[in-house]
């Protein structure tokens, strides 16, 4: 059996995710699909180490990280089952740089959600230089993926022989096939600004101030939106958090709803949570709540 | 099938061979040949027309009548007349699930061309047999065309004799070194003779010379053997042609059987390749090949396995020690020795990379005596193998060396090893202006 190969994704693209794959048996992998066709099992990711906790105690530790791209945010527990991760954690003191390897994992609160987050093989603190060479590879390789979803949508029924035939690897191919048939058509342009955006973070000439935190814009460059609009949004957002919060962090479907009922869809609310995340005004206690900070 | 649905045929048959024909004979031949012998309607159509003197090629599904020669790599259905040069099963790993594939090369009397059949259990071919496919594709890979027989594709055994035997040798396609896989016949490839070295061998009793050497050309090199004398200088830069590929643990290695031919070229000819480092290639194009002797590919590090680090190797066997005990020797004074197993991963694929001893003290920055040094001050028998993971782990590296295929999956022997430094901003700003475009 061979070894399955480490998969580049933005957290954008990461979290978009929600067709999952399972193996039938027990050897046969699961994969869980992107919306630009990644058939990911496992996956590579080096960002900023933003929010490390241990939420389990100290005979039994769970590591709960956060790690930042210039897109948006992947979520990693590390628990007993992953105890060299664990290790390697447990010395990081956030910010800085980490690069990980690691295979998916989901929750599903109720049908037809899915929260997705990295289960890490392997975690290591790295520099300035394996970041932003991760990041021009995962350009390079989600270009690939856009252009491969592209011709799909030419062929409108692609089949993966079709795919392959005009260059795709077949894993990719088979990816997209499967893609086409869960995802509503994809607006591919927002994954194009989301490259421009992240490419855009590599050259100095786009970057205003050396000290500027990028990873704060994107959402918000990604939504076209203006900017004082987006601080309202992000209070209002702030404060339905807090409303909806009974003492274990509000629920984010709870939240998904209400933000609708005030006119937020749902890509303008992660791009919200995302910057308000980021810029540390609240966390997530468990996948799937929010709670204010 | 009744007659009043084969009418359309017969008449179709009839518009074809002109009205020198009558159809009600078509219209009995036709019902024959479908409801009696139980030939498929398009075949049948085919045979009528060529029994009555018209031309079979007139009659059709939509799919092209191509010869090979003319296939260009994009035909999206095709029929073919060919001869089966070659079969060989292949079990390949598809999304985890293990897929039998059939690949080889067929070739009619205007060339040959490789082929992949992806449905093995709808479409069989005998090696030798002349047969016609149906609804077959193509695509290019490296400026050439592949032949691909998908779902849809049917094969045919047929009586026809092709003289492809004699098939000019202009007629195939060449390849590069790197192209090369098992199994391959009929072979053309180019480059420079290395190491070449005249050796005597008993084959049943009797003797006779070989000539044993590697073939080198810009994307790679293989070892090659010509069974038969041959008078061959390191540095010769030649044409081979109608050479056979074998595998030896996945390296594909040239065979120059009696009918292959060597071509002296003017020496330039191939440009300078001696001292070149091979192209990149990516680490799924090693695996499908199966093995290469000499390689460049580019990966990040994912993975430093166990076994990695400072270890202790038997004096006799080089076996490594377990609690100061070989295997076979029992218990000896060991040497120490370093070396890295990790795992090498570029997006398309990964494979197990082994770094010796001195590309470990290389990379590492340490030489053995202070491996040693560390081990024993730290009390840690993990310290380089440690040392090893915040080093290297999810460094980009460029790898050189040799790769091999067992039951464990191929695995990169390195020879050279260095960490890559890539220019973000030149290349980013690149694909920004590409992507703006592509906007």
């Amino acid at each position: 059996m061979s070894r399955e190969v480490a998969w580049r994704v933005f957290a954008a693209e990461f979290n978009s995710s929600s067709l999952e794959m399972k193996g039938e048996g027990e050897k046969t992998p699961s994969y869980l699909i992107s919306p630009l066709g990644a058939k990911m099992n496992r996956i590579f990711v080096v960002g900023v180490l933003t929010d490390n906790e241990n939420v389990g105690n100290e005979n039994e530790p769970v590591w709960r990280a956060k790690i930042t791209d210039p897109t948006g945010t992947f979520y990693m527990t590390a628990g007993q089952y992953q105890p060299e991760a664990a290790m390697v954690l447990a010395k990081l003191q956030p910010p800085c740089f980490v690069a990980v390897v690691g295979k998916f994992r989901t929750y599903s609160p109720e049908e037809g959600k899915l929260y997705v987050s990295i289960r890490p093989e392997r975690v290591g603190k790295v520099e300035a230089s394996v970041r932003d060479g991760w990041v021009l590879e995962t350009c390079k390789a989600t270009v690939d993926r856009i252009s491969a979803m592209e011709e799909a949508m030419k062929l409108g029924e692609p089949t993966v022989e079709k795919l392959i035939q005009i260059g795709s690897s077949r894993p990719l191919a088979e990816g997209v096939v499967h893609s086409m048939q869960h995802y509503s058509p994809e607006d591919l342009s927002r994954y194009k600004g989301m490259v421009s955006d992240a490419l855009k973070f590599l050259l100095p000439e786009y970057q205003t101030g050396p000290d500027l935190p990028v990873e704060h814009d994107i959402p918000e460059e990604i939504e076209d939106d203006d900017e004082p609009d987006d601080v309202d949004k992000e209070a209002l957002v702030l404060s339905m958090i807090e409303g909806l919060d009974s003492g274990k962090g509000a629920a984010w479907d709870e939240v998904v709803q209400k933000a609708r009922s005030q006119g937020i869809e749902r890509e303008e609310l992660d791009a919200i949570a995302n910057s308000l995340l980021d810029k540390g005004f609240v966390y997530e206690p468990v996948l799937g709540r929010m709670r204010k900070i | 099938m009744d007659r009043e649905e084969l009418a359309p045929h017969a008449d179709e048959l009839a518009r074809v061979l002109g009205e020198k024909v009558d159809k009600n004979k078509i219209m009995d031949d036709l019902d024959k040949y479908v409801n009696l012998y139980r030939v498929s309607l398009e075949w049948a159509k085919r045979d009528i027309l060529k029994k009555m003197g018209g031309d079979p090629d007139s009659v059709g599904d939509g799919s092209e009548r191509k010869n090979v020669a003319e296939l260009t790599g994009a035909e999206q259905s095709v029929d073919l007349l060919v001869k089966v040069l070659t079969v060989n099963p292949k079990t390949i790993e598809v999304g985890g699930v293990s897929k039998n594939i059939v690949y080889g090369y067929v070739a009619d009397e205007s060339g040959r061309v490789p082929y992949t059949i992806w449905e093995t259990e709808s479409v069989q071919m005998k090696e030798g047999s002349t047969v016609i496919v149906r609804n077959a594709y193509t695509k290019e890979y490296k400026g050439n065309p592949q032949l691909n027989l998908g779902n849809r594709a049917s094969v045919e055994e047929s009586d026809e004799v092709l003289d492809v035997a004699d098939m000019p040798s202009g007629g195939s396609a060449e390849v590069k070194i790197a192209e090369l896989t098992d199994g391959m016949n009929y072979v053309i490839v180019s480059g420079k003779i290395g190491r070449p070295e005249q050796r005597e061998i008993t084959v049943s009793g009797e003797k006779k010379m070989i000539v044993t050497g590697i073939l080198s050309d810009e994307t790679g090199s293989a070892e090659f053997t010509v069974w038969k004398e041959m008078e061959l200088n390191d540095g010769d830069e030649v044409r081979v042609i109608g050479a056979y590929v074998k595998s030896w643990r996945g390296m594909p290695k040239l065979n120059l059987g009696d009918k292959a031919e060597v071509q002296v070229l003017e020496r330039g000819t191939l440009g300078d390749i001696s001292g070149s480092v091979p192209k990149p290639r990516t680490l799924e194009d090693v695996e499908l090949a199966g093995g290469a002797m000499d390689v460049v590919v580019h990966g990040t590090l994912v993975d430093v396995r166990e076994g990695s680090g400072l270890v202790m190797r038997c004096p006799d066997c080089r076996r490594v020690l377990q609690k100061s005990t070989c295997r076979v020797h029992g218990k000896v004074k060991g040497i120490d020795d370093l070396r890295i197993k990790a795992i090498l991963d570029d997006g398309t694929s990964s494979m197990s990379v082994i770094f010796g001893k001195e590309l470990t003290e290389q990379m590492l920055n340490i030489s053995i005596d202070e491996a040693v040094k560390m081990t024993t001050e730290e009390r840690n028998p993990d310290a380089v193998k440690e040392m090893a993971e915040e080093k290297l782990f999810a460094r980009p590296l460029e790898v050189r060396g040799m790769v091999r295929s067992d039951d464990y999956g191929p695995m990169l022997i390195a020879r050279e090893a260095r960490f890559m430094e890539i220019d973000v901003r030149e290349e980013g700003a690149k694909l920004l202006t590409e992507l703006e475009g592509f906007n």
